[in-house]
């Protein structure tokens, strides 16, 4: 199990190299001149083209360009991002606390909901209630993300007035910016406490509704729909038959056996899942006003910034292959039929 | 309105706004995002919007006035006769943020600063020009005189000339007094000195943070460096009435600095961040979030800005922007296996790449360009008519010259004389390029394909975005057939627009392969009109110029949306400077 | 009654089958059926449902005067008007501009669903989105199927480290969310529909490529597949004529069946300003016109609800058609659940 563990880790690195090799290669089909001109903002600095090509190497051939850059990152610096005109790790420092805590904000109610209403349809199949929540699931999951936040802004925000829309009211960000706030882990929810300043983890929080919950009602549809129909394989297996003959209590059948087995599908959606979640951040993060990675990348995927893209790329890749390993290896612990050499 | 006790209680429990920021608090949110905060670096709005009240240039503008000029850093300069030299008297007692205070010392370093770094993207070049003479920094200037293959003696021997023209630029003649001395006699150099690149950085606090040491002993390290990596890039400290508390590149939260030579203003903090999203900064307007926002256009104002309660758009039909925006024909169109011009031949499906030499096929493209539709579907009508490619405040400007609206008998007249009637008769296919993303020129693109088109079935126009890489490449290998364009500008004279848009080596008119030798007489003539007394003079050939346009049609000026500043009511003091940044000073205004 | 029909048991058609039966009386199932006739029709006959409303550029490319299209395209017995709904012009998929201003305007009697920012004629944008959200689901699909197969055919006919290696560049491009990896590929390719649709294809093959050549060591492993090769069939016609017809079957519905995810992915990209030319018919498109005017603060809240209501329900019912239909296919095929 341990060897299996390492080989695993060992094998991240080289997912990642292989990445940047893919991104860097279709950057190479742009001619120099149109990587150049992602460096140029005005018309002004059209004569400045080719200074910009040979002071970033850029019609040197793909080898070169590989090196450049790999050299770069063995040495800690992944570049300078032109969208946030700052380097790169910089705001990756700054900016991915923000995420993250959407991300998480997001997490749990997704799992709960998804795996709640999920048990709640299988145990009740066909009925009212099992169909209700399939169509809800699928309308659900059949929404883009943008369409459920756009929605939300629209009809929650600007008509209800409810929530707020950026991370915290401007007034309070002026305020944190001249006083002693300190910013220990980035994410204004934590901090807030540990700086006692509970109003401000206060309006963290306010404002992370309408972005969690548009991730949510879409993200955990899906999470419902395999909980139902996993859970529904379990219920129909001969040990469930057994146990009822047994004598065991209906609730004790689902909720001590049939569910902890049904579990084991959903934990191999979490992959997939987190990928869908980090796709729906990205939007999110553009219409929600949240500086976080997301909106990071949406900019320079639209702006041709290939330092920004590939520094985060990287970073995804990291993040869902350290995922898909702890996943694995929760695989591993909750069904100990599994093993891998 | 909604606000009834619902609302209260949502706010009460949402905490969804915090009413209405206080009263010595500015909060500002704007729509681009700041490139760089170091004066040299800084070519954009967003950025310079901030710099002009945390630095402070020799004289700034007064107010909304374009021609009179505030003594700010100087109190008085003189000119030599032969206007090679401008010496400046600087103020007493003027302190940067640091404590440190300013003296020629300071002038100089930050003068010289623009001329060893010379960023490619930046807008040094406006002072190199005429302070050196160089438009491009040292390194790039040897190559381009020596070549590739020259040996490092030649390249040093350039280098070691090139830092002696920077010492000679600037001398500082005693303590309180600066010196320029011009490469060679410019008409706008006063002009040049209001923009940021000019602005007076505090060099004993620069140097002691790692900038240049201000001597040719590491000049050579600081030559063409990108300034975003250096000190000043994210920390400022500067004479102006603000000090920069920090930027972390959403947010700029900047205070008043209370030993401001100029008096404390009444604005105490002041926080500008970047919001994209047009309608997050809306709604923090409506809510009181927000003293002032960027909104795109006149048709969201109308639609959305005048239902708010306690808001104000300030505007006058007077107010112009420092820009102007026109749809150029290229008289000789380059390029190998070029697409925009179809066959390259007049068959029906091209055109020949001299289609645009002919008067009558500019005329009939001209009457084909709706300028009322511009002016009262696109911009609601609130807008600028251009006469000329130069802003209608600024001197030099003929507001008599006539525009050609929309008249299609005289479009199919004219049609119908081009190339000897062969255009009417055969047809032709071309394409309309502008840089995606920009709706104003899709719009104007899309106008003429439209007007053109429905004057005889065998025109046939295609409109094409263009990634901006893509044009930019485009425009360099002067491909485009006819685009459209604008261009904002850099210092406020009026050589700024003439010179680009009309003279054959303008940076503009260079892409059109367009050359009137007249024209080009008149303005390197105007050029040499220095004196004060000399100004009028100048004026009246910039009138000539536009006059002789309007017949030669080089390029077709369109109307500019009019400028519109959109605050909260309760502030106060508001005014309009096309050639400030952000339309006015923080310092001068306030809230009720 | 002959002899023979009495011995050999009658082949059951497709929809005499027990799936089939299954697939029918599922409610979602019909639902799914009908939500996707209903957009094929509206995308088939997009130009005669906006007959009176083409654009200039549209009708003198079909080569007609105004009202002779009007005509022809109301007249199901000429032969032209087939031609069109077939193959229309290519400038009749950008929507015609009514006017110039920035502001919407909002359903009227000429208008039926509002004009959107820019002047755009949002009926027509609708209708004929609906064309491109089919184009983007069956070529992006097509696409998708090409390469997975190559790459999974390949893996699962040679085996051995090329089989290794492909898997692997299956991982890499699959350990990305595919909104990310579409979004840089997007980006690099520049606008255009065609190229956005190579992009959206690039980054959902892996997980196809992969389930073929599982399907493929599957159908290897069976007796008859081992009885042929003993018999002496060569490799690759083993290969062609049988192992790969077999295993590409499953591969395909599936791959059809999550045209929604691609029409989420595609509308996502154009909403971010990916995607097609501006001015094209496009939902995702449509939306993005909308951004600024989805909330009205400070005034009547949904006053321009008409110019991101009707593109964004386009959208979920299109994609929420095809997950009904691929759920209630999954479902017939497979009948545990």
């Amino acid at each position: 199990m341990l060897n299996y563990i390492i080989r695993r880790v060992l094998q991240i690195p080289l997912v990642l190299f292989v990445l940047s090799l893919i991104i860097v290669g279709l950057m190479q089909l742009l001619s120099p001149q149109q990587r150049a001109a992602a460096f140029v903002t005005s018309d002004k600095q059209i004569e400045h083209l080719d200074q910009i090509i040979e002071k970033y190497h850029l019609d040197e051939g793909f080898l070169v360009q590989y090196g450049m850059w790999a050299r770069e990152v063995l040495k800690g610096n992944l570049g300078f991002s032109r969208i946030s005109k700052e380097p790169v790790t910089t705001t990756i420092r700054k900016r991915f606390p923000a995420s993250v805590e959407l991300a998480l904000a997001a997490f749990v109610p997704i799992v709960l909901v998804g795996v709640f209403l999920g048990t709640i349809a299988a145990v009740n199949r066909d009925k009212l209630i099992d169909q209700v929540l399939r169509v809800v699931a699928i309308i659900g999951w059949s929404l883009p993300t943008f369409v459920m936040a756009i929605w939300l802004v629209a009809w929650v925000y600007g008509g209800l007035g409810w929530f707020g829309i950026g991370r915290l009211p401007n007034e309070m960000l002026i305020d944190l910016a001249t006083s002693n706030f300190h910013q220990y882990t980035g994410m204004y929810t934590i901090d807030g406490i540990l700086n006692g300043r509970l109003d401000v983890t206060w309006q963290a929080l306010i404002r992370l509704v309408l972005p969690a919950t548009a991730l949510v009602i879409v993200v955990s549809a899906g999470i419902m729909r395999v909980m139902r129909s996993s859970m529904l394989d379990e219920l129909g297996k001969d040990y469930v038959r057994t146990a009822r003959a047994k004598g065991l209590t209906e609730n004790r059948v689902i909720y001590k056996h049939a569910w902890r087995n049904a579990l084991i599908p959903v934990i191999t959606m979490a992959g997939p899942m987190l990928g869908r979640m980090i796709g729906g951040i990205v939007v999110i993060e553009l219409i929600f006003n949240f500086p976080g990675l997301g909106e990071w990348a949406a900019k320079a995927a639209t702006q041709l910034d290939m330092t920004t893209l590939l520094a985060f790329v990287m970073l995804i890749g990291l993040i869902m292959a350290t995922v898909n390993l702890l996943v694995d290896i929760a695989y591993v612990i909750v069904d100990p039929r599994i093993r891998y050499e | 309105m909604k606000k009834r006790l619902i609302t209260l209680v949502a706010l009460a429990l949402f905490g969804a706004a915090f009413a209405a920021t206080p009263k010595d608090t500015y909060v500002y949110l704007q729509s681009a995002v700041i490139d760089s905060l170091d004066p040299v670096q800084a070519y954009d709005g967003a950025s310079i919007g901030i710099l002009e009240n945390v630095y402070e240039t020799l004289y700034s503008f007064k107010k909304d006035s374009l021609g009179e000029y505030e003594p700010t850093l100087a109190t008085s300069y003189e000119v030599s006769a032969d206007g090679m030299t401008y010496t400046f008297h600087l103020r007493k007692g003027v302190k940067f943020h640091s404590g440190n205070p300013m003296t020629c010392k300071d002038v100089k370093y930050s003068m010289q600063r623009n001329l060893v770094t010379m960023p490619g993207d930046s807008g040094a070049w406006i002072f190199g020009s005429v302070l050196t003479g160089y438009g491009d920094d040292a390194m790039t200037e040897a190559k381009r005189a020596l070549g590739d293959n020259a040996s490092q003696a030649d390249i040093d021997k350039f280098l070691d000339e090139y830092w002696k023209k920077i010492e000679a630029a600037v001398t500082c003649d005693d303590m309180y007094t600066v010196s320029f001395h011009l490469a060679k006699p410019d008409v706008a150099f006063f002009a040049r000195l209001l923009f940021t690149g000019g602005a007076v950085v505090d060099s004993k606090w620069a140097i002691e943070h790692g900038e240049w040491s201000g001597t040719e002993k590491d000049w050579k390290d600081w030559i063409g460096v990108d300034l975003r990596t250096g000190y000043l890039h994210n920390h400022a400290s500067g004479t102006g009435p603000y000090k920069l508390v920090k930027w972390d590149g959403n947010n700029v939260v900047a205070e008043a600095f209370d030993g401001y030579w100029g008096g404390e203003p009444a604005i105490k903090k002041v926080l500008v961040q970047s919001v994209e999203e047009e309608s997050t900064r809306l709604e923090a307007l409506a809510r009181g979030d927000a003293d002032r926002i960027d909104v795109n256009d006149w048709a969201t104002v109308n639609a959305k800005v005048k239902q708010m309660s306690g808001v104000k758009v300030w505007s006058d039909p007077s107010w112009s922007p420092a820009a102007a925006h026109v749809v150029f024909f290229n008289f000789n169109v380059e390029g190998e296996n070029n697409p925009y011009i179809g066959s390259g031949k007049l068959d029906g499906n091209g055109i020949p790449r001299d289609f645009f030499s002919d008067i009558n096929v500019r005329k009939a493209f001209a009457y084909c360009l709706d300028q009322d539709a511009i002016y009262n579907d696109l911009f609601e009508g609130h807008g600028s008519w251009y006469t000329m490619a130069l802003p209608p405040t600024w001197p030099g400007y003929d507001p008599t010259i006539p525009i050609r609206k929309l008249d299609l008998d005289k479009a199919e007249e004219y049609f119908k004389k081009a190339w000897g009637g062969q255009v009417w008769e055969k047809g032709f296919k071309l394409t309309i390029t502008y840089n995606a993303g920009n709706t104003e020129r899709q719009t104007v693109a899309e106008m003429i394909k439209a007007n053109v088109e429905s004057l005889n079935p065998k025109f046939k126009i295609d409109v094409v975005p263009l990634q901006w890489s893509d044009y930019l490449k485009a425009a360099r290998a002067k491909s485009l057939p006819i685009w459209p364009l604008g261009w904002g500008a850099d210092y406020a004279d009026s050589d700024n627009f003439i010179h680009p848009f009309y003279h054959s080596r303008g940076s503009l008119a260079k892409r059109q392969n367009f050359k009137d030798p007249e024209i080009d007489k008149l303005i390197d003539y105007a050029r040499t009109l220095v004196k004060p007394e000399q100004q009028a003079e100048r004026y009246e050939i910039y009138k000539k110029i536009g006059r002789m346009a309007y017949d030669e049609l080089p390029n077709i000026p369109y109307p500019l949306q009019s400028p519109f500043i959109v605050t909260r009511d309760n502030v106060q003091g508001v005014y309009y400077n096309s050639m400030i940044s952000r339309d006015f000073y923080w310092k001068d205004i306030s809230k009720k | 009654m002959s002899n023979s029909e009495l011995l050999e048991p009658r082949r059951e058609r497709w929809y005499e089958s027990k799936r089939f039966k299954r697939f029918r009386r599922n409610p979602l199932a019909v639902i799914g059926v009908v939500i996707l006739l209903f957009f094929s029709f509206v995308g088939l006959f997009a130009p005669a449902l906006t007959a009176d409303r083409l654009g200039r550029a549209c009708i003198r490319d079909l080569g007609m005067g105004r009202s002779e299209v009007r005509q022809v395209l109301r007249d199901p017995l000429d032969l032209r008007f087939w031609k069109t709904m077939l193959v229309p012009p290519k400038s009749c998929y950008n929507i015609p501009r009514v006017s110039y201003s920035p502001r919407p305007k909002p359903p009227s009697k000429k208008y039926p669903m509002g004009i959107a920012s820019g002047g755009y004629d949002i009926y027509y944008g609708i209708v004929w989105g609906t064309r491109t959200s089919f184009f983007i689901g069956i070529l992006v699909v097509g696409i998708v199927m090409v390469i997975a197969t190559v790459v999974g055919g390949v893996a699962g006919l040679f085996g051995g480290w090329l089989d290794n290696l492909l898997m692997r560049l299956v991982d890499v491009v699959y350990s990305i969310p595919s909104l990310v990896l579409a979004m840089v590929f997007a980006s690099i390719f520049g606008r255009g529909l065609i190229k956005t649709m190579i992009a959206i294809a690039l980054v959902a093959w892996p997980i196809y490529a992969r389930m073929l050549r599982g399907n493929i060591l599957q159908v290897k492993a069976q007796d008859y597949i081992s009885a042929a090769h003993a018999v002496g069939v060569g490799n690759l016609r083993l290969f062609f004529k049988h192992i790969l017809p077999n295993a590409i079957g499953p591969m395909v519905i599936l791959a059809s069946l999550d045209i929604g995810a691609i029409v989420i992915t595609a509308s996502t990209l154009a909403f971010l300003g990916l995607g097609a030319d501006v001015g094209y018919a496009d939902w995702g498109q449509m939306i993005s016109f909308a951004r600024s005017w989805i909330s009205n603060p400070g005034g009547e809240p949904l006053k321009y609800w008409y110019v991101w209501f009707w593109p964004s329900v386009a959208i979920a019912l299109f994609v929420l058609g095809w997950n009904l239909l691929g759920d209630a296919v999954r479902d017939a095929l497979d009948p545990r659940g």
